[in-house]
C-alpha cells in the first residue's frame, strides 16, 4: 500500500499535534511533520519528502501563496492543499492561480480534511462543496 | 373677523382650515409671514410648494387618508421658511363635525419643532456625521464577529479532530456517555462559530455559495448567532416545510438579514418580556420564496410601520440596537432580488416578510446540463469539473459523446463540437476568435475568468 505523506503548517501547533494522532489510524496516511510557519517550508519539503502539504493560509510571516508558487516550481510532485477557516473567493482564486491542489475549510470535519488529503494526492483538485459551488 | 380669525391671527404657530374635500381655505398670518409666501398662495392646494420634496409625498399621502378617515396622526414635516431654510414642523388636524357626523371642516396647525428634532437626531444618529459612525461601527463589529469566528474554529479544529481520533480508537462504554455530551457542546460551538463568521460584513465581494442556499443548512449554522439576538425569555421557532426551496441568496446576506429582524423583533418584546421569534419560510412559488420573521410582540403604529424602513429610523433608545438597521436589511434584501413585506398593528404582533428568489436545483438540471472537460493539467481540469458539478452539470468523460458543453484547449475540436449541431457550446483555453457558441479564455485563464464564463454559459442555458 502506498502511504501518502503529509506537512502540515499552522501557526497553531494544537492542529498538527491531533492531526498527527488521528492520520496515525489511517493506514495509507502519515504526518511526516509540522511547521508553524511557512519560511522554513522549502527547506522541510526536501527533508521529509511529503505528497502533501496541508498548508493554513492566515499565519504570520511568509505569504503562503508566494510558497506555493515556489514549491509548484522547485519541487513539482509535492501537492499543496490550503486550508483555511477563511472562505473568502479572492482567496480561493489565488490559491488556485498559485498551484495549490485544493482549498478546504477548517470548519469541515475531520473526515474532509482526510478526504481532501487522499484526492490530492490520487491527483484531484479539492474544494470543500461550498466552495466549488460559488 | 370671527372670534377664530381673530384668536388665529395672533397665535406665533401656523393655524389653517380645510374644507372637507382637503382646500385649505384659511391660513393665519403666521403661515404667510413663516413662508413668506402671499396668503392667497397657499389656499387650496398651494401649500405645498413650501414642504420639503422629500416631505412632499407623505405629507400628502397621509392628508389624503385623513380625509377618508376622518382622522389624522401627527405629521413631523419640513416646511421652506421665507429665506428658503427648511424647519421641521409638527401638523396636526382635527376634523368638526355636524350633527349627522358629517365632517364641515379641518381645523389644523404646524408647529415648529426644529429644535426638538435636531437633537433627537444628534442622538439617534440620524445625520451623516452620526450615520458615518453608526456604519463604521456596524463594520467594526462585523469585521470583529468574522475575527472571533475564525479564532474559535481554529481552536476547535484540534478539539475536534481529537475527539474523532478517541472515538475511532475505540472507548469503553462508560465513557460514551461523557464523550457523547463532549462532542455535542463542541458541535454547538462549531454552529455558534460558523454563525459568527456569517455575520461578517463583507458579503459583496466575498459571498460564497450566493444562489443555491440550502434553508436547513444555513439554519443549523445561524441558529446560534439568532438567538443571541434576542432575550432569554423570548423563544426562537422555526417553521420550514419538509422540503425547503433552495434561495438564490448568500448565507452572509440571509444571516445579517434575519439576524436583524430577529434582534429587532427581540428589542421590541423586550419590555413585554415574554413571547415568540417564529421564522417562518414558504414552498416556493413562481420562483419565489417567503421567508418571515414575526413575533407577538407590541407590534407598530400605522407610521412606525410606514417609517420603518427608512434609514436609520428608529423607535429605540439609543445604545440598545447594535443591528444595521432595518433600511440596509431592506436594501440587502433588494440587491439579491427580493423584497420586503410588513404586517403590523398595535398589539398584534408584527410580521416582516421576505420574498425571495428560488434558487433551481442542481439535480433538476441535470438531465439537460452535461459538460466534457478535456484539458490537459489534471489540477486544472478537476477544479473546472468541480465547479461545473456545483452548477449543476453532469460530466461526461470519455470523447465526450452526449455533452453540451466542452471545455477544452484544442481550438480546432471546440469549433467542430459547436458547429456539429445546435444548442451546443465551448470554453477555449486558447487565443481563438468568439463565435456563436464558442467563448476563448486565453491559453492560462484565471479562476475568475473561468467561472464568469461558465456561469454566463449556464445562465443562457
Amino acid at each position: 500500500m502506498t502511504v501518502v505523506n503529509v506537512l502540515c503548517v499552522d501557526d497553531n501547533p494544537m492542529i498538527a499535534d491531533a492531526l498527527s494522532a488521528r492520520l496515525a489510524l489511517e493506514p495509507d496516511m502519515a504526518l511526516v511533520g509540522s511547521l508553524s510557519d511557512a519560511q522554513p517550508l522549502l527547506d522541510a519539503v526536501g527533508r521529509v519528502n511529503p505528497d502533501i502539504v496541508l498548508l493554513d493560509v492566515d499565519m504570520p510571516g511568509r505569504d503562503p501563496f508566494e510558497v506555493v508558487e515556489e514549491l509548484r516550481t522547485l519541487q513539482p510532485l509535492v501537492r499543496v492543499v490550503m486550508f483555511s477557516g477563511h472562505l473568502r473567493g479572492e482567496l480561493i482564486d489565488r490559491a488556485v492561480e498559485a498551484g495549490a491542489w485544493g482549498y478546504v475549510s477548517k470548519n469541515e470535519g475531520t473526515e474532509a480534511i482526510i478526504d481532501a488529503i487522499r484526492r490530492a494526492a490520487a491527483g484531484e483538485f479539492v474544494m470543500v462543496p461550498d466552495i466549488s459551488a460559488e | 373677523m370671527g372670534w377664530f380669525e381673530a384668536l388665529a391671527e395672533v397665535v406665533p404657530s401656523i393655524l389653517w382650515t380645510a374644507a372637507p374635500d382637503g382646500s385649505v381655505d384659511y391660513c393665519n398670518r403666521s403661515g404667510a409671514t413663516f413662508s413668506g409666501a402671499r396668503r392667497a398662495a397657499l389656499l387650496g392646494w398651494g401649500w405645498q410648494s413650501v414642504i420639503h420634496r422629500e416631505d412632499r409625498e407623505r405629507t400628502l399621502s397621509k392628508w389624503r387618508h385623513a380625509l377618508a378617515d376622518g382622522a389624522m396622526e401627527d405629521l413631523e414635516h419640513r416646511l421652506r421658511r421665507h429665506d428658503g431654510a427648511y424647519r421641521w414642523h409638527l401638523s396636526r388636524a382635527v376634523a368638526q363635525r355636524d350633527g349627522a357626523g358629517r365632517i364641515v371642516r379641518w381645523f389644523g396647525a404646524s408647529v415648529d419643532i426644529h429644535p426638538r428634532v435636531e437633537a433627537e437626531r444628534d442622538l439617534d444618529g440620524r445625520d451623516g456625521e452620526m450615520s458615518q459612525a453608526r456604519l463604521d461601527r456596524m463594520a467594526a463589529l462585523g469585521c470583529l464577529s468574522a475575527g472571533l469566528g475564525h479564532d474559535m474554529g481554529n481552536l476547535l479544529l484540534p478539539v475536534r479532530v481529537r475527539l474523532d481520533t478517541i472515538e475511532a480508537r475505540g472507548i469503553p462504554d462508560p465513557m460514551r456517555d461523557d464523550l457523547r455530551v463532549i462532542r455535542k457542546s463542541v458541535e454547538l460551538l462549531q454552529r455558534l462559530t460558523n454563525g459568527l463568521r456569517l455575520l461578517s460584513l463583507d458579503p459583496d465581494q466575498n459571498a460564497l455559495c450566493g444562489d443555491n442556499l440550502d434553508p436547513l443548512e444555513w439554519w443549523a449554522d445561524s441558529e446560534a448567532v439568532l438567538r443571541n439576538g434576542l432575550p432569554r425569555r423570548v423563544e426562537l421557532a422555526r417553521e420550514f416545510p419538509d422540503d425547503p426551496p433552495r434561495l438564490a441568496i448568500a448565507r452572509h446576506r440571509l444571516t445579517q438579514v434575519v439576524f436583524n429582524l430577529v434582534q429587532n423583533a427581540g428589542e421590541a418584546m423586550r419590555e413585554g418580556g415574554a413571547g415568540t421569534v417564529t421564522v417562518r419560510l414558504s414552498a416556493a412559488e413562481r420562483g419565489l420564496a417567503r421567508l418571515s420573521v414575526a413575533d407577538d410582540g407590541p407590534g407598530m403604529t400605522r407610521e412606525v410601520m410606514r417609517r420603518c424602513l427608512e434609514p436609520f429610523f428608529t423607535t429605540k433608545t439609543r445604545g440598545i440596537s447594535t443591528g444595521m438597521g432595518l433600511a440596509l436589511v431592506d436594501g440587502m434584501v433588494k440587491q439579491s432580488g427580493g423584497s420586503i413585506e410588513i404586517q403590523s398593528a398595535p398589539g398584534l404582533g408584527t410580521v416582516f416578510t421576505l420574498l425571495l428568489r428560488t434558487a433551481t436545483d442542481p439535480a433538476a438540471r441535470q438531465e439537460d446540463r452535461t459538460a466534457h472537460v478535456a484539458l490537459p493539467d489534471a489540477r486544472i481540469r478537476t477544479y473546472v469539473g468541480g465547479v461545473l458539478r456545483a452548477m449543476g452539470y453532469a460530466l461526461v468523460d470519455g470523447d465526450g459523446e452526449g455533452a453540451t458543453l466542452w471545455i477544452t484547449d484544442d481550438a480546432a475540436a471546440a469549433a467542430g463540437f459547436v458547429a456539429e449541431a445546435r444548442g451546443r457550446s465551448a470554453v477555449v483555453f486558447a487565443d481563438v476568435p468568439a463565435g456563436p457558441g464558442l467563448v476563448p479564455l486565453g491559453p492560462r485563464p484565471r479562476p475568475e475568468d473561468i467561472r464568469q464564463a461558465l456561469r454566463g454559459l449556464g445562465a443562457g442555458g
